[in-house]
Parts: structure tokens; sequence; C-alpha cells
């Protein structure tokens, strides 16, 4: 080891947050402002930019912004905002839930949709439904609280089945979670042929979609996400740690069996939040987090908040293309993820064995 | 930070199979001691009951006279480092992120690293000789570079007692000799105590003050490398004919095959 060496290193220490992330994530701030200004000019009804732009500004109480056209205020704060922002939130959560997922079951593969969670929320809140319980409270209420078991439960089997010993191997790992899939699928289609009295309340909800955003239903999924959001960021330094063997993490110190349930249950709720608002829309945990690994890095100090960032810009941008792609309909945001998510999750599976830690 | 780890009667069972049997040996600051013996004579397995990380199904494991188990996991890992024979280094990550990890029983549960920390993770850095490679990712790295980091990241954990499972199994020659030498350098400036799981004994008697034989489970030997390593010992142990002769400067002795006139 050389003096300069030595010397280099100090220095490179002492330099803080390294710039190449500050541009990523002023690039990433700008992309997502850009993406909803365009997101809710688009429409049946085009409105400029401009007048978007100062409609928002108009409402956020910026200096200097000037008084809206009165029909421009009303589509776009009105009617596209909120689904313009519910579409960024739920993208960020699943992002975020993908990113906890992939490093606490160390498997670069695992998406809240691929490894069952979303089939088991799923589940979940239709028992809720067609149990006497009381219905729902803006669509988050005991139908939420069961899909989260539902997405919990689902988690730790997939988990478990995949486990041989001390191992997960990740492609076992996805399969159980396919066959998870499956039976929480076939267990929630009976339900609903049992109960055909409420089949429309359950496929409303199970096959939700953005055209019932409203602010009032922001008001309870904005703080959810929040706290998910929160929570794994605090814990992003301890995610990095688990990407280590079990040998190395406590040997570390770390309490390994408490950190992996916190990061669990924390991913399980967004996952079950995400279903309740918008359905099961997959691969935005892989897809989101695999771009931004290649951009961010690898540590979840930086990786976490910066898929946030652009997962809210990806599902804004697909729901832009479901309600545009094809005049007069909607095509659902899951079924234009799942078009760019499957070649890109088979893209993954060929490349698996560099990307899983070794 | 001179500390003593103490195994005392300690026996390990993996399933059925009892792998350590009754195993008593310590490792003392300023000491590096090998742990050598042959393949599944339980050298892994005693290094890991070592670190707290199985639990002996009889008899005890002292860090400082006090059971492991009654040490706070975070109080144990600032005393105790150990690097398994494979370590992880998660993809993508960059060296310097992956020595910082070491810092773990350092920094807070849910708080930010300090300064200290950040000096401790590049001093760590130095001392595995990876200064030049701080901003590469490991995936770039060589198998030799990849040991290193690990061995680096236990550096930075900076732990009065080291637990190593072979950390020079993928070095070249010069790497294990600057491994090694920089263990037994700690050892004898700062007090750092090392126990060394290595197969190659010659290298083990050249800069281990201390070697441990293990053979089925059970203590074969224990003392200075030029008592423990007889070629008696040896060939019966390893199952095969050793000889043992004296390093022609230093002295210790070299271990090496025994030849029957021709080729083996």
């Amino acid at each position: 080891m050389t003096v300069r060496g030595e010397a280099r290193v100090a220095v490179a220490a002492r330099r803080g947050i390294p710039r190449p992330r500050v541009t990523a994530f002023a690039a990433g701030f700008a992309l997502l402002a850009v993406v909803v200004v365009l997101s809710a000019s688009i429409g049946a009804v085009g409105i400029p930019p401009r007048e978007t732009a100062t409609v928002i500004a108009h409402h956020l109480h910026l200096p200097g912004a000037g008084t809206p056209d009165f029909v421009a205020d009303r589509i776009v704060w009105d009617v596209r905002l909120p689904r313009v922002l519910t579409a960024g939130i739920v993208g960020a959560t699943l992002a975020a839930s993908g990113v906890a997922y992939q490093g606490v079951f160390r498997n670069p593969l695992a998406d809240p949709f691929l490894i069952g969670v979303a089939a088991g929320a799923g589940l979940g809140g239709t028992i809720a439904i067609v149990s006497p319980l009381p219905l729902d409270f803006y669509g988050l209420g005991f139908v939420t609280l069961f899909a989260f078991l539902g997405a919990v439960v689902t988690a730790g089997l997939t988990y478990e089945l995949a486990r041989s010993g001390r191992t997960v191997n990740p492609s076992t790992h996805i399969l159980a979670g396919v066959a998870m899939s499956s039976i929480a699928g076939a267990a929630t289609s009976l339900l609903m042929m049992l109960n055909q009295d409420k089949i429309s309340v359950i496929f409303g909800w199970l096959y939700g979609d953005f055209t019932t955003s409203s602010w009032a239903k922001l008001e309870v999924l904005a703080p959810c996400a929040a706290i998910a959001g929160i929570v794994l960021v605090v814990l992003a330094r301890q995610l990095d740690h688990l990407l280590l063997s079990e040998d190395e993490v406590r040997s570390l110190g770390l309490p390994v069996e408490h950190l992996k349930l916190a990061i669990i249950l924390t991913a399980s709720f967004a996952t079950a939040v995400c279903v309740s608002v918008s359905g099961t829309i997959g691969f935005v945990g892989l897809i989101v987090p695999h771009a931004c690994r290649l951009i961010a890095g690898a540590g979840h100090r930086t990786l976490l908040p910066f898929s946030m960032l652009a997962g809210a810009s990806f599902l804004i941008a697909i729901d832009l293309a479901s309600r545009t792609v094809l005049p007069g309909q909607e095509v659902p945001a899951g079924i234009l993820t799942a078009a760019l998510g499957g070649p890109f999750f088979l893209f993954l599976l060929r490349r698996q064995r560099r990307l899983v830690t070794g | 930070m001179n500390a003593t780890l103490e195994l005392r009667g300690v026996s390990v069972h993996l399933g059925r199979s009892r792998v350590v049997q009754e195993c008593s040996f310590a490792v003392n600051a300023g000491e590096v001691v090998a742990l050598a013996g042959p393949n599944g004579a339980g050298k892994s397995t005693a290094l890991r009951a070592a670190a707290g990380l199985l639990k002996p199904s009889s008899g005890q494991v002292l860090l400082d006279g006090r059971p492991l188990h009654q040490w706070h996991r975070r109080e144990r890992a600032r005393r105790i480092a150990y690097l398994p024979q494979f370590p992880t280094l998660p993809a993508l990550f960059k060296v310097r992120d992956a020595v910082a990890m070491g810092r773990a029983p350092h920094i807070p549960m849910l708080g930010a690293e300090s300064e200290a920390d950040r000096a401790a993770a590049a001093r760590a850095l130095g001392r595995a000789g990876l200064a030049t490679l701080a901003e590469r990712p490991v995936d770039e790295l060589s198998g030799g570079e990849r040991q290193r980091v690990a061995l680096a990241r236990a550096f930075a954990q900076e732990p009065a007692i080291l637990l190593l499972d072979e950390p020079t199994a993928n070095l070249d020659l010069r790497y294990q000799r600057a491994i090694l030498g920089t263990l037994r350098a700690d050892a004898e400036r700062n007090g750092l105590g090392c126990l060394v799981v290595i197969h190659d004994l010659s290298l083990a008697a050249q800069f281990c003050q201390r070697l441990i034989l293990l053979g089925e489970g059970r203590v074969a030997a224990d003392g200075p490398p030029a008592e423990v390593l007889s070629a008696p010992l040896l060939s019966h142990l390893y199952g095969t004919a050793l000889e043992t002769l004296r390093h022609p400067v230093s002295g210790v002795p070299l271990v090496l095959h025994a030849m029957d006139g021709g080729a083996p």
C-alpha cells in the first residue's frame, strides 16, 4: 500500500455524496415534473402544457403564478391530477416494494407480482369483501387489512416453500411464487363464483384501475404509501447488509430475523395498498429497480429513493399510454406493464447467474 | 482492544453427526493461530462455533471469560469479526461500499456513518492493498482481489479477535504473504488475536506463532509449528506419507509429500 494511495482514499472519503448521484436525482425530479405536466395535459380535451403548469403553480401558491383558465383548472386539477398522482404514488410504492423484496430475499427476480404476494393480497381482499365485515372506507379499510394479511402470508409461504436448508434458489422462489399465485387466483375465482351478488364489487376491486381516482382517495393512499416508503428508506442501510450471507450478517451484529420481518411486513403492506387502489400491476417492481441499479448503483440508500422517483414517472407514463394508445378505449395499465415486463424478465432470467451475488 | 477467545470442551452437532468433539483451545491477544487438518476434520465448524454462529451442543465459548451468548450481539461484533470461506460481495457494489459494510456494529441501527467510520473503512482498504481499486465495482475484480475486499471488510470492523476461514485459498504467493504478514504485524503491534483456517502447513509454519491440528473433530496437537509438525503425526492424520524438512534460512518446518525413489 503506497502512501499516495492512502492519501487518495482519505480525500475520497471526505468528499461526501458523489456528484453523479446528485445529477441523477436532479434529472429524476425534472423527468417526474415533465411527465406529470404532460400527462395532465393530454386527454380527450387537450390542454397546453403551459396552461397545466399554471394550474399546478396556482394551486401550490407558487409566487408569480398567474390565474388559470376556469375550464382548464377544472379538467387538470379536479379530473386529471388525482389520477396522475395516484398512478405516481402506486408506481413509486410498487418500485419500493420490488427493491425491498429483491434485497431481503437476495433474489434479483423478486417482484410483488412474481413471488405471489399480489395474488395473495387479491385473495385476502376478496375474503374481506365476501365476509360480513363492513365494506370499505374509500377502498381502504378491512379490505386493505385483509389484503395486507394475504400478502404477508403468501410472502412467507412462498419463501418457505422455496427454501432448502439455509439457501433459497432464486428460480425456485419464483416457481413457488407462480404456484402460489395460481392457488390464490383459483381460490379468488371460486369465491367470486360462490358470491355472485358481490361479483361486481370484487371485480372492481381486483381489477381496479386509475379511472376512479379522486382527491379523497388520495388522502388515504398518500399517507399509507408515505409510511411504507419512509420505513424502507430508514432501513436502507440494513437492506445493504442483508445482501450478505446469513453468517456474515449475524457476525456484523445485526438482528437478521427482526430486520427481515420488518422489511417483509412493510413491503407487503405497500403491495397490499397498491393492489387495493389499482389491482395487480405486475413487473413495475422488477423493471424499475433493475434499470435504476445501472444508473444509481446497488446501494439501497440511493437505489431505494431513486427507484421510487423513477417508478412514479414510469407508471404515470404507462397510465398515459393506457388511455391514449387505443382511441376511445382504455388498455389496463397491468397489460402494458406485462407487455414490457415479460420480455425484460426473460432477459434477466438468462443473466441471472451474474446478478445473483456470489 | 486486547481480548481472549476460549473454547472449553466444545462439541458441535450438525444434523446427527458430531462434527466437533470436546475441543479446547484459546486464541490470545497478539497471536496468529493456524487451524489445520484434513478435509472434514471440523475446522470450519469449530471456527463458526468460535464466532458464535453455531451453538455448541456441549461446552462453552468464552470471550474475555464471559460466555459468548451473554454478550449483546453488537458488542460481540465489535470484538469478533468472522470471514467465511466463500464471502459474499453484493453485485454492483463499489469496493469502498462493500468494505464499509464492516462498520455495521459501530453505527447506530438507524443512524448514519460518522467521520470515524469513513476513516476506519479507508484504513482497512489501505491495509488490504485496495486503495487504488476503491471506486471499482466488485463484479470487475479477480478472485484474489475479491478475497481481499472481504478481508478489508473484516478489517473495517476493527475487531480484537479475527476469525478467518481459508483467507489465502485464492491468493497468489505475493498476496498470501501480504495478507498473513499484515495479520502478523497487526497482532504484534496492536494485540490483534487471529484464528486462521489454513490448508498449507508450510505457509502456516512461516506466519503463525501457533498451530492447532484437528483430526476427526478433536484437537490432535496444539503448539508452536516446530513442535506440532512432525512427519509421523501428519502422515497418520492425513493418511498419506509426508516428510518435513527445515527452511534453509528461518529453520521453520516445511511439509512435503514423501517420495519412494521415482515418481509418486
